[in-house]
């Protein structure tokens, strides 16, 4: 009642499935450990009242016990043990995002989060989300580390330069919740907020519809991340090197193919000299054009110039991974096919192929 | 062959029978053969050394203590009661850096640590009095250049120095402030190593390591982690200023550097550095509470294995600061269990010291009021701690609030009123005067309401969501904010009045006499404050280290030729040696 009024309720809202998870297992400590709590402080209330100077009294000589400090030692430890057991299924549960979840991109850069939806819309310190929907979310930043945390959700992920992060969300209440830094960034970091806007999917719809509408300039009003990596892709002269034309592999050297093909890349084995394999997930992409010579494929020359951040934003980066995911055999465009479909065209990545 | 003595109690040291009973108050001691500047300045007396550090870290509390002041003031609004987010920042910063750096780490072992190690096992002095002077001037000047960091521009990248913001975006006197705690780190190692050293080669005949007292113990476990850990921050911070001045991407993402690395390396330091912060107060309750209950400590060897138990497992868990770092699924999982298991010790020392109280005389002077009030909050930090150990649950409450309540209430819940334990128990033994016995149990008590109304709230805005280092805050947390900055308020009260009531015992205390709590320990055996060289003569320890429940008049038997015959591992009555024949 009190803190009704005072208009903080003592416990955060719960806006997700997972949060409703989360609670559960952080009751059940709190119940275990407050048990324990009050028993240590009603056993020091009770010796030092009952053991309080008095005339006459003598105390005793009492040493120690091994009975004791077994069934002290082992029953917290078994508390402990079963705190930790449930723990990590509630932790890989944030890790483990469900199939075909659309993915939200998040760039966090002093002091502001920039989000791209899979549609291309971008906004800046909101997060607009249809209820009971999953999605996932993938952070980069853009200088230092940063963590994008929603109480609600009770979810949270470092966002540090160099790497993505991902984790996501299935909103379950409408409403309006916080968004967080909670990683400290320098001046801004208390301003670094937002909010989500968990809304009915009719209402989302009308929302993402008068932002397409009214789209301001620097947000591209359609077109998905893969399609917009498509047009970078052409425009950077990536596919100068990185064609299909000649379906040149590395025991052909005649061809003048400098570089591995990328289709099907995506989570394949990529073999480095020595013999290992790496997993081309999204990171080992993004760590490719970043810093092509960290880890080159065997058989090639690290002969790949580096695409720092200052000519591929944290964004653009995002896009082009996301059309490298894309591509499938055959996906890859012709070396003719330089000249990029005007802005707006409603092209999709995987058709954009081999049209002639 | 068998010899008997009888002998009457009130009350048994570590040595019987005592070796000065009845102390002369104009006789010689440590504080008053010289009074000169110099005298103080180049003493290699480790209980001068030990009163220097005294003074330097109150003088550094206090300043900490102003910043944590700021901090709290600026909280009472939701947008900067008083700062900018510039000096908010900076105000936070200096708070942690003081009250870790120059306060928390050398605090115990540098005062306490210092004064009564070398006492307690009945030595001379430390193994190394000179090197304990450098370590002492190696602190001031690491100090100088915090100050001089502090004062000139201040610094903000919080206590932990995280990249790439410390080493490219941070405009403060990181270089400064690193070059500072690299000195600083000097100091701790070689306070570690003297104690070390000390403990091994100075023990007085039949100090046998079962008949240490926990303190040293304790001491010795923090001096190893110390000597272990302390340089890896120093190697950390020298990477960091490589970084920083000439570019070198070593934890920097755009020169292929990674950011992690440092977090790996700055937790494998801090968090034993928390253990160092931790173990000696948990060292000082031993004695407290032993004296004020006038009990054996329940489960000696229990408590002597979990401090060193703490100080092992201690060093593999530093993974649990970095669950949401992207460190891996794994390794999170790997640093958790180790968590888990580390929780364990701490809980056997609460319940060790909860039991000593069954079947004491309790009396509730200052330092069992201090005791006590260690208890009770390091039971709350450490079960709190849970959470944050607990990968699931760590999701929501990291970088919240709700982490600052837990560490303070281990590191000021637990360091802090073990401190000041420590610090109300001995003050009689190092300044041989006694303070006001209303106002010590004053301050006590308000420090422990003052500080439990500061921290409490800050669990429900921390499970809130409210975020750590946030000067600016959404306004519906304010309320409990301004509940924590009242109990602050209270908290910096109960600090103050002991700088008073401890001064003025210096001038009108009444003379403490060499065994004011009638305790067992080789300290106690001196006059107050002790002479120069600790002991007039050497002395011979025949039992364990708190036999306070012997009855008043018992039998003393030969039971054996060695005094460090097996059975010295346990504390046992029967004591050997003659004790007409000693030296």
């Amino acid at each position: 009642m009190l803190f009704a009024e005072l208009e903080m309720p003592l416990l955060p809202p719960t806006a997700s499935e997972f949060a409703n998870d989360y609670d559960w297992l952080f009751w059940y400590i709190t119940a275990v450990i407050t048990v324990a709590g009050l028993g240590v402080y009603a056993a020091l209330a009770w010796f030092s009242w009952k053991y309080m100077k008095r005339p006459g009294a003598k105390p005793i000589r009492l040493l120690g016990s091994h009975k004791l400090e077994l069934i002290w030692s082992v029953i917290p430890l078994l508390f402990f043990l079963s705190f930790y057991a449930w723990g990590i299924p509630i932790f890989n549960a944030t890790t483990k995002v469900p199939e075909g979840a659309p993915e939200i991109f998040v760039v966090g850069k002093q002091w502001m989060w920039k989000i791209q939806h899979p549609n291309g819309v971008r906004e800046i310190n909101e997060l607009h989300l249809p209820v009971n929907k999953a999605v996932k979310i993938t952070g980069g930043s853009e200088d230092v580390i940063h963590d994008f945390g929603v109480p609600a959700f009770r979810s949270k992920f470092d966002v540090v330069p160099g790497r993505w992060i991902s984790t996501w969300y299935q909103p379950n209440k409408v409403g309006e919740y916080h968004i967080f830094c909670d990683q400290y960034c320098g001046q801004g970091h208390s301003q670094m907020v937002g909010k989500v806007y968990v809304m009915e999917q009719a209402d989302y719809d009308q929302w993402l519809d008068g932002v397409k509408k009214t789209g301001s300039d620097n947000r591209i009003a359609d077109g998905s991340p893969a399609w917009q990596g498509r047009q970078l892709f052409l425009k950077l002269q990536c596919i100068t090197c990185h064609n299909n034309v000649y379906d040149a592999d590395r025991t052909n050297s005649n061809t003048s193919n400098r570089a591995p093909n990328l289709e099907g890349l995506y989570m394949s084995k990529v073999p480095m000299s020595g013999g290992s394999y790496i997993t081309a997930d999204e990171n080992y992409i993004r760590e490719s054009i970043r810093n092509p010579e960290a880890k080159v494929h065997d058989g090639w020359k690290p002969i790949m110039p580096a695409f720092p951040q200052g000519q591929v934003s944290e964004f653009e980066l995002y896009n082009l991974v996301a059309y490298i995911k894309s591509l499938q055999p055959g996906d890859l465009p012709r070396r003719t096919d330089q000249f990029p479909a005007p802005v707006g065209a409603p092209v999709k990545a995987t058709e954009g192929g081999n049209s002639k | 062959m068998s010899a008997t003595a009888t002998l009457e109690l009130d009350y048994t040291p570590q040595c019987v029978p005592p070796i000065s009973n009845e102390p002369d108050p104009t006789a010689e001691n440590y504080l008053n053969h010289s009074h000169t500047w110099l005298s103080w300045l180049l003493t290699v007396d480790h209980k001068r050394i030990g009163i220097m550090y005294l003074v330097a870290v109150t003088t550094f509390f206090v300043f900490g203590g102003l910043a944590a002041m700021l901090v709290r003031i600026n909280l009472l609004t939701p947008t900067g009661a008083i700062l900018e987010l510039d000096q908010y920042n900076k105000a936070f910063t200096a708070h942690g850096t003081i009250m870790l750096f120059l306060f928390l780490i050398p605090v115990v072992p540098g005062v306490l640590g210092n004064f009564f190690v070398p006492i307690m096992i009945g030595a001379k002095d430390m193994a190394f009095p000179k090197l304990n002077l450098a370590s002492f001037y190696v602190y001031a000047f690491g100090a100088v250049f915090f100050i001089v960091a502090l004062l000139t521009g201040g610094l903000d990248t919080g206590w932990t120095f995280y990249p790439p913001y410390s080493s490219k975006y941070s405009h403060t006197n990181v270089l400064l402030a690193g070059t500072g705690v690299f000195i600083l780190g000097f100091s701790s190692i070689l306070t570690g190593l003297n104690i070390i050293a000390t403990v091994h080669k100075m023990r007085c005949p039949g100090m046998s390591w079962g008949r240490m007292p926990l303190f040293v113990w304790a001491m010795y476990a923090t001096s190893v982690i110390q000597v272990l850990a302390t340089p890896v921050l120093a190697i950390t911070v020298t990477m960091l200023a490589v970084e920083r001045i000439f570019g070198v991407g070593i934890f920097d993402p755009t020169l292929q550097g990674d950011p992690i690395l440092f977090q790996h390396m700055f937790w494998y330091y801090s968090h034993p550095a928390v253990y160092i912060m931790l173990l000696p107060g948990m060292g000082v309750i031993n004695e407290v509470l032993t004296c004020f209950s006038r009990k054996n400590i329940f489960g000696y060897a229990a408590v002597a294995w979990s401090t060193i138990g703490i100080a092992v497992v201690g060093y593999l868990v530093w993974g649990h600061h970095m669950f949401l770092s992207g460190q891996g699924v794994y390794l999170g999982m790997l640093f958790s269990i180790l968590t888990m298991l580390v929780a364990v010790p701490s809980a056997i020392k609460v319940f060790n010291w909860t039991a000593t109280l069954y079947g004491g005389t309790l009396t509730f002077q200052a330092p069992m009021l201090y005791a006590l009030g260690f208890i009770a909050l390091f039971t709350i930090g450490g079960l709190t701690g849970i959470y944050l150990g607990v990968m699931g649950t760590d999701i929501h409450l990291h970088d919240t609030y709700f982490v600052i309540a837990h560490f303070h209430f281990t590191m000021v819940g637990g360091m802090m009123f073990g401190w000041q334990a420590g610090l109300h128990f001995w003050w009689p033994k190092m300044t041989g005067k006694m303070y006001s016995d209303f106002w010590s149990r004053l301050a006590a008590v308000t420090t422990l309401v003052g500080f439990s109304l500061t921290f409490l709230p800050q669990f429900v805005l921390g499970f809130s969501g409210m975020p750590r280092r946030y000067p600016y805050y959404p306004p519906e947390f304010q309320m409990f904010n301004i509940l924590s900055t009242a109990g602050a308020s209270i908290q910096g009260i109960g600090y103050l009045m002991p700088v008073f009531y401890l001064t003025a015992s210096l001038f009108f205390g009444k003379n403490a006499g060499p065994n004011p709590w009638r305790a067992t320990g080789l300290e106690w055996q001196t006059a107050s404050p002790p002479p120069m060289h600790n002991f007039d003569e050497l002395p011979h320890v025949t039992c364990g280290p708190y036999e306070y429940a012997l009855p008043s008049s018992f039998q003393l038997v030969e039971a054996s030729h060695n005094p460090d015959h097996p059975g010295g591992d346990h504390p046992h009555l029967v004591t050997a040696g003659d004790p007409h024949g000693r030296h």
